[in-house]
């Protein structure tokens, strides 16, 4: 099911998480209202996407 | 409480638009931006679908609209009011994000170098003076690799620390109109170097270059 993933889609799935955990505006006086572990998360995405087939999608987002 | 994905210009259009746990999103108008937020209740859960859900209604976001400012994943703000209280403080600032990266996309680039053999063992000294020697060459290479992409682009963003290995980490804002001249200067680069090994991810929505003056570098 975790079939491994060609590098050049690991680096693109490492980089997405990457933006949407790390990077983005950060407003002064809102509030948290989700904490997002980045290793768990691209682990989970990884395995999300190598069983349910969403590569393509993926990759048509980000190709 | 109020789920924020993205800051966008007042006539933004998000019609359709579902994002984290299936809240539907919609347009909050503060002036001449707008936030895109959707309605949750309490905490919003830190799984892999959720932030996939956060970077979908982005990218929709992005292929409808010329000018997008990512929002952070899981930020939000208690109701309307206290959004609308901290974004009339920011108007002006994201009016000029947003016209600093309308029509633009960010292209990511990584270069890494060959791990290089161990060295036989010297003096401290020796290995000091190498490793510097080697630092400063590889600071070389990345500015030379850097620099006339940065030119091209309308603005670039580059990660410090690095070292002799990981040589560049670096995000372009490139106009969507010079994407292809864009990877086509990425490809010269990487005949040039044909030694290293290059990653030139995208195009993203400007995730690196949403950053707002009070929270510092960008990377």
């Amino acid at each position: 099911m975790s079939r491994d993933l060609p590098l050049e889609q690991q680096i693109t799935l490492i980089e997405l998480v990457d933006r949407v955990l790390s990077k983005g505006v950060v407003v002064t006086g809102d509030i948290t209202l989700a904490v997002a572990d980045v290793d768990l998360v691209y682990v989970g995405l990884r395995v999300l996407l190598a069983s349910v087939g969403t590569i393509e999608r993926l990759q048509g987002q980000a190709a | 409480m109020l789920y924020l994905y993205a800051f966008v210009r007042e006539s933004a259009d998000v019609r359709d638009a579902t994002g984290v746990g299936g809240a539907p999103v919609h347009l909050v108008p503060l002036g001449t931006v707008a936030a895109v937020v959707a309605e949750v209740e309490g905490a919003v859960e830190s799984t892999d679908e959720n932030v996939l859900a956060h970077a979908h209604v982005i990218d929709a976001l992005a292929a409808t609209s010329d000018a997008v400012l990512p929002v952070r994943f899981g930020r939000g703000f208690r109701d309307r009011d206290d959004l609308e209280s901290a974004v009339t403080r920011l108007e002006a600032q994201l009016e000029d994000r947003l016209n600093e990266v309308s029509g633009c996309v960010e292209i990511g680039l990584h270069v890494a170098a060959p791990v290089q053999p161990a060295q036989p063992a010297g003096s401290g000294r020796d290995y000091m003076q190498d490793r510097l020697r080697d630092l400063a060459r590889a600071d070389a290479l990345a500015a030379d690799i850097h620099a006339p992409l940065a030119e091209r682009a309308r603005g670039a963003t580059r990660s410090r620390s690095v070292g002799t290995t990981a040589l560049l980490r670096a995000a372009y804002l490139v106009p969507a109109a010079d994407v292809d001249s864009f990877r086509a200067a990425v490809d010269d680069a990487r005949h040039r170097h044909s030694e290293l090994s290059f990653a030139c991810t995208g195009p993203w929505p400007p995730y690196s270059f949403a950053v707002l003056e009070r929270e510092g570098a960008a990377v």
